[in-house]
């Protein structure tokens, strides 16, 4: 595998009207990658989206798929593909035409075209299925169908517009560990957009947080977690509770802050950004704090507090 | 259509309950309506139909003869056939031209102008039809607007014959006539269609034009459909219209029908005729819906 990205977006912008969607993205993503884009609705994820499978124009910048730019290329022509977040199945056809209608439209020969459904079917684990209508299949079997439709055509990169959105909690997990699964297995490269920040940290190698437009950070889910580079990033991906300190020592090492109530701590380098203030904002995850019996000698810092209320 | 949908609804509030279900309370005047207005005629018409006309009295006494007439003789056969060619250019010519007009109103028209442009498509129908087939008269006629602006220009000496009085110029005034009948129900048809299915479409490699016979027609189809059946009924059977623009050969059934009630006074046979008609086009109608049945199952 080389190691030139798949995807290259460089400064690309777009806009609706006034309403400014996306600005300056310049982002790359390697081959194999399962690559999310996260963020609140109405952040620009799914323009970006719908920009590299070719529904949207961008207004400027450039987008190139595997070394060819895309400018001016029409979806129909690009090396992606894309599952819905309806799943957009066709509903005149049966579940073996719907995979192999790209076939169809690149012209496979008809005795590939056979095989390569079953094959497609079976790798989704819907064998069998092939002749039903999809009027009676589950949400969860017109997803793997749309899967199995895109996947099919051996696309360079698979774009999956919030797929799991219309499925219950219980599938909703079941999906992500086999589309997981999955992606490794064909190893073709899977941008996923989605709302829901959880579902990002489980299924990405790498995600990029994006906020109005813009993207906040590009990070593995255990860097972005660990160590979110700014407040909204931090307030978005999990719970994070939020102190406000004021530095007193700084050093190449770490950084000496004063909490309110907590007194002095020092905070390496890695968890502290260079360019602070001097009076940062403290971000603690919950499952970093202990709650201990009034008394009780306690191993590390601790602040005194009065506990307001018990949910289960 | 009607009266089935209403026959079956009270069959199975029947069979709900003995005490009076709302569903039939609420049903019972529409249906006692169309029991009185729908049915009662078509039973009269089919009683007729087999009775017999001896100068001014009504011989009911039962006969064939009427059916029989109505079958073999050439001019019948002719004029059945015609209404039935007449129709069928009709319906391709309406449903044709109605499916790029509901396709523009439905794809290219932005959302919050659509009501504006239904109501425009409706105008037509704000004058009567009588007048609206005086009009294509005007249009077409000896001195009419085509004929004299023709003239004016030079391009012709002497006004065209051949655009009025025929057939051509009753398939014209009646494709025109049921136009927007057409353009509803396949612009309902067409507005249901989810949007993603076309984006996937073109995502799976299609073009446009693929694309548009491989998901929009067949998604619009129930419309396409309709729209065929809403035309092709009434038109078999229209006599306004061939009167008035078609000329001596482009008389349709409807007229001998009328004839027949009328002039002939031979009332069995026009009821003859009639039902003959109404049973070929019913049978023509349900074997279309055979044919296209798998564009109709709904989907979900």
């Amino acid at each position: 595998m080389n190691n030139d990205p798949i995807i290259r977006i460089n400064r690309v912008r777009k806009s609706f009207g006034p309403v400014c969607a996306v600005s300056e993205v310049t982002l790359d993503i390697a081959p194999g990658e399962f690559f999310t884009l996260v963020g609140p609705s109405g952040c620009g994820k799914t323009t970006l989206l719908r920009m590299l499978a070719g529904f949207e124009t961008p207004d400027g910048g450039s987008i190139r798929i595997d070394g060819t730019s895309m400018i001016g290329v029409p979806a129909n022509k690009r090396p992606t593909n894309m599952v819905f977040q309806n799943y957009a199945v066709f509903p005149h056809m049966s579940v073996a035409d719907n995979i192999a209608y790209g076939l169809r439209a690149a012209r496979v020969a008809k005795g590939e075209i056979i095989g390569r459904v079953e094959e497609a079917l079976a790798m989704v684990g819907l064998a069998g299925y092939g002749a039903r209508s999809p009027a009676a299949l589950s949400g969860g079997q017109r997803q793997r169908v749309a899967l199995a439709r895109a996947l099919v055509l051996r696309p360079k990169v698979l774009l999956l517009d919030e797929p799991m959105s219309a499925l219950d909690k219980k599938l909703r997990e079941q999906m992500q560990v086999e589309l997981r699964t999955l992606q490794r297995t064909v190893g073709v490269t899977f941008v996923l957009v989605t709302h829901d920040q959880e579902e990002a940290l489980i299924l990405s190698d790498r995600i990029a947080v994006m906020f109005e437009g813009r993207i906040a950070q590009v990070a593995t889910p255990h860097d972005l977690y660990q160590r979110p580079q700014s407040r909204e990033v931090a307030d978005f991906i999990g719970v994070m509770n939020f102190l406000s300190a004021h530095a007193t020592v700084s050093t190449p090492d770490g950084m000496t802050v004063e909490i309110e109530g907590l007194g002095q701590v020092t905070i390496p380098r890695s968890q502290a950004p260079a360019n602070l203030g001097d009076d940062p904002v403290v971000g603690i995850r919950p499952e970093m704090l202990t709650i201990l019996q009034d008394g009780t000698h306690a191993a590390g810092r601790s602040a005194r507090g009065s506990l307001v209320d018990l949910q289960y | 259509m009607v009266q089935a949908g209403l026959f079956h609804m009270i069959l199975r509030s029947c069979r709900r309950a003995v005490a009076p279900s709302p569903g039939l309370v609420l049903i019972s005047p529409p249906f006692l309506y169309a029991l009185i207005l729908l049915a009662a005629p078509i039973v009269g018409v089919v009683m007729l139909s087999f009775w017999s006309q001896d100068f001014l009295e009504i011989q009911r006494d039962f006969t064939f003869a009427n059916y029989q007439t109505a079958w073999t003789e050439r001019v019948y056969q002719v004029l059945m056939l015609r209404s039935i060619k007449v129709a069928l250019l009709v319906t391709v010519a309406t449903v044709l031209l109605a499916f790029p007009m509901a396709y523009f109103l439905s794809f290219h028209i932005p959302k919050r102008r659509k009501q504006l442009w239904l109501f425009l498509i409706t105008i037509p129908f704000w004058t009567s039809y009588l007048v609206r087939i005086f009009l294509w008269k005007v249009i077409l006629g000896y001195n009419g607007v085509i004929n004299g602006t023709l003239t004016t220009l030079g391009i012709i000496d002497e006004p065209l014959r051949f655009i009025l009085y025929n057939q051509a110029a009753v398939v014209m005034t009646l494709s025109h006539a049921w136009a927007p009948f057409a353009v509803l129900p396949i612009y309902v048809a067409l507005e249901k269609i989810d949007r993603s299915l076309l984006e996937a479409s073109v995502d799976l490699g299609d073009g446009p034009l693929r694309r548009f016979f491989r998901i929009t027609l067949p998604l619009a189809m129930p419309g396409v459909v309709a729209a065929v059946l809403i035309v092709f009924i009434p038109t078999v059977g229209d006599y306004i219209t061939p009167n008035l623009v078609g000329g001596p050969n482009g008389l349709m059934i409807a007229n001998m029908i009328e004839v027949q009630f009328k002039k002939a006074n031979n009332d069995p046979l026009g009821a003859a005729l009639a039902l003959s008609a109404m049973a070929l086009v019913g049978t023509m109608a349900l074997l279309f819906i055979w044919a296209t049945r798998k564009y109709l199952r709904s989907p979900s």
